[in-house]
């Protein structure tokens, strides 16, 4: 269990820091092409709207683990520990619903794109192929998220999500 | 009927705990399965979409800019240059926060960001040099809001994006309110300091001012690249954001020097975790949003309000308050997805320009990054100077005051933000 949750979080941080860096290194590129050898790449907007599909998806997948995803506690705070965790897995449960049906729809939907076999309109590419990443990012999700769901039920949080602050101040004390 | 039911769904998942993100997307979810007849698997293909609008790109760009500025060393050669132009002022430290938040915010496009990258240098610097812990904390979790006012500006981006209007006009607009900002915060910075006698620096000279000028120079000339760059046409405000980016990681490995190889990675993952966390938000935000447009709610609202006659004072007045009570609960990207579209037809038929109201939008986003309880300026203040949220909450308390004296301002004297759109556009 723990070597899954290693291997994971591995890919999901390979995948989101390649991401960012790829689509900034494409997205600069081009502009020196323009300027400096009058020419560029109609591809690489449609790569970096790609790309960012899936930094954004798995990197949502990631944030529950890593709890980055902000939310709002004035009201559950104030309630007693044994309640909040009620509370915490009534919330995870709205979380579990809507990322498993809408993973369910983007599963059809890709089947669905895969059977039309569209090419994407610059690169030439299957359709279905970036759009894996709605799947993959949300099946990456509900898995997370069971894993939320235990560390509530085992009493090691109370909290679904964390202050974006939190992270931020996390990075102070890198510096 | 059925659309207040979406609203007080979101209200309620919201207060229950659940994430941002997924309470805009369970509500939209279960109110296209309850009360449409519209297939669910729009709502798959919606949180693909989001990544298509081009302009929206930008916000990672500028994400990870601010991520190398921070830790490459440039917010605290920021903070050098203001100290050596303005701490000779009464209150002279607290002043140079103020001027050096408006230095980082025309360079970064977030307001905790500011906060973070200058109060973690000025908060301490303050309370070493005597000043009062709560003030200290107040300037800069008030001056921190300049962020988002000053461009380059995340949820200007936004805005443009859901009224599609010009991301570079927005930016121009924003200059001079933002000034105007900083201006009120530095005048009530100095009634404070001249009143209760608070210490002044040393003046140390032209020579040391000119010095501290050029330490700071790469980080300033940032601002004309993706200003200049933007207005110039010489790239589109995506492509400003990818410029910044590397020529900020350039300035960090090989100008400054400040930033370690080895710690790239993981700032690059840092701002990729951010930029996932807020795009994510903007995703579902965007199912909201078209779940109310599919609803025609934008123009029954629009129709409704102008039944009514008001005056575009009127109106304004209802949208400061509006968005100051939803800044409470949402996140500005959020709010700005989903209530532009409702404010913006409405505001036409007025005669209000939707560049001003934009601004106007953006400067309410500011008095809510310091509301509680989703103020998260106090979050992060609260953070870097050890304080409880309710103490910081009670020291930015005065400051709200001065923000919203400014927000008036901005919002009745549309010129601020037009003059200068009209004088380049």
């Amino acid at each position: 269990m723990e070597r899954l949750d290693r291997l994971l979080e591995f890919f999901e941080k390979l995948v989101i820091t390649l991401g960012l860096g790829a689509a900034t290194g494409l997205i600069f590129a081009n502009v020196v092409a323009r300027y400096f050898f009058d020419t560029g790449f109609s591809w690489v907007l449609e790569t970096v709207e790609y790309l960012f599909a899936w930094v954004v998806l798995i990197g949502a997948a990631h944030g529950f683990r890593a709890g980055i995803h902000l939310g709002v506690d004035l009201l559950v705070e104030r309630f007693p520990p044994h309640i909040q965790k009620r509370l915490a897995l009534l919330a995870l449960g709205c979380c579990l619903l809507f990322v498993g049906l809408v993973w369910w729809y983007s599963v059809e939907y890709t089947v669905r794109i895969y059977q039309w076999g569209d090419l994407t309109l610059d690169l030439q590419i299957p359709q279905w192929i970036p759009y894996l990443a709605i799947p993959v990012g949300l099946g990456l999700m509900f898995i997370r998220l069971l894993q939320v769901g235990w560390s509530i039920l085992t009493g090691k949080t109370l909290r679904i999500h964390a202050h974006e602050g939190a992270r931020l101040l996390e990075d102070v004390e890198d510096i | 009927m059925a659309t207040a039911l979406l609203f007080a769904g979101l209200l309620a998942l919201l207060l229950l705990g659940v994430p941002i993100a997924i309470a805009l997307g369970l509500s939209s979810l279960l109110y296209t399965l309850l009360a449409t007849d519209d297939s669910p698997l729009i709502i798959a293909q919606k949180l693909f979409d989001t990544m298509e609008h081009t302009t929206l790109l930008a916000i990672p760009f500028f994400i990870l800019s601010a991520h190398f500025l921070t830790s490459g060393g440039v917010s605290k050669r920021l903070v050098d240059f203001a100290k050596a132009a303005v701490g000779w002022l009464p209150g002279g430290l607290a002043m140079a926060t103020v001027v050096a938040c408006m230095f980082f915010a025309a360079i970064s496009g977030s307001s905790p960001a500011t906060v973070v990258a200058i109060g973690s240098i000025m908060i301490p610097g303050m309370i070493a040099a005597g000043y009062d812990r709560r003030f200290a904390v107040g300037v800069v979790a008030t001056s921190g809001s300049l962020g988002i006012l000053i461009p380059p500006s995340i949820p200007m981006i936004v805005y443009a994006d859901a009224v599609e209007e010009s991301v570079g006009k927005l930016f121009i607009a924003g200059i001079l309110p933002g000034v105007v900002m900083g201006a009120f915060l530095l005048l009530a910075t100095w009634l404070v300091a001249v009143r209760t006698g608070m210490p002044r620096e040393p003046w140390q000279g032209w020579g040391h001012l000119a010095r501290a000028f050029v330490r700071a120079f790469w980080g300033l000339l940032l601002i004309l690249i993706v200003v200049g760059g933007i207005y110039g046409g010489v790239f589109t405000p995506t492509e400003a954001g990818a410029v910044a980016a590397v020529y900020s990681a350039f300035v960090a490995l090989f100008v400054h020097r400040d930033l370690p190889w080895k710690r790239v990675p993981t700032v690059m993952l840092e701002a990729a975790r951010m930029t996932a966390m807020l795009m994510f938000i903007i995703a579902c935000a965007m199912i909201f949003a078209y779940v109310l447009t599919e609803e025609r709610i934008p123009q029954t609202l629009a129709q409704k309000v102008l039944a009514t006659d008001p005056e575009p004072w009127q109106f304004l007045l209802m949208v400061n308050l509006i968005l100051w009570f939803a800044g409470d609960f949402m996140e500005p990207s959020a709010i700005l997805l989903i209530l532009a579209p409702l404010f913006h037809p409405i505001a036409l038929s007025l005669g209000i320009d939707p560049v001003h109201l934009g601004i106007i939008m953006t400067t309410n986003m500011e008095v809510g990054m310091i509301t509680p309880p989703v103020g998260l300026n106090l979050y992060v203040a609260a953070g870097l100077s050890g304080m409880s949220l309710g103490a910081v909450t009670r020291a930015a308390l005065p400051w709200m005051g001065v923000l919203v004296a400014a927000l008036l301002v901005i919002t009745y004297v549309p010129w601020l933000s037009l003059w200068l759109v009209s004088l380049l556009y």
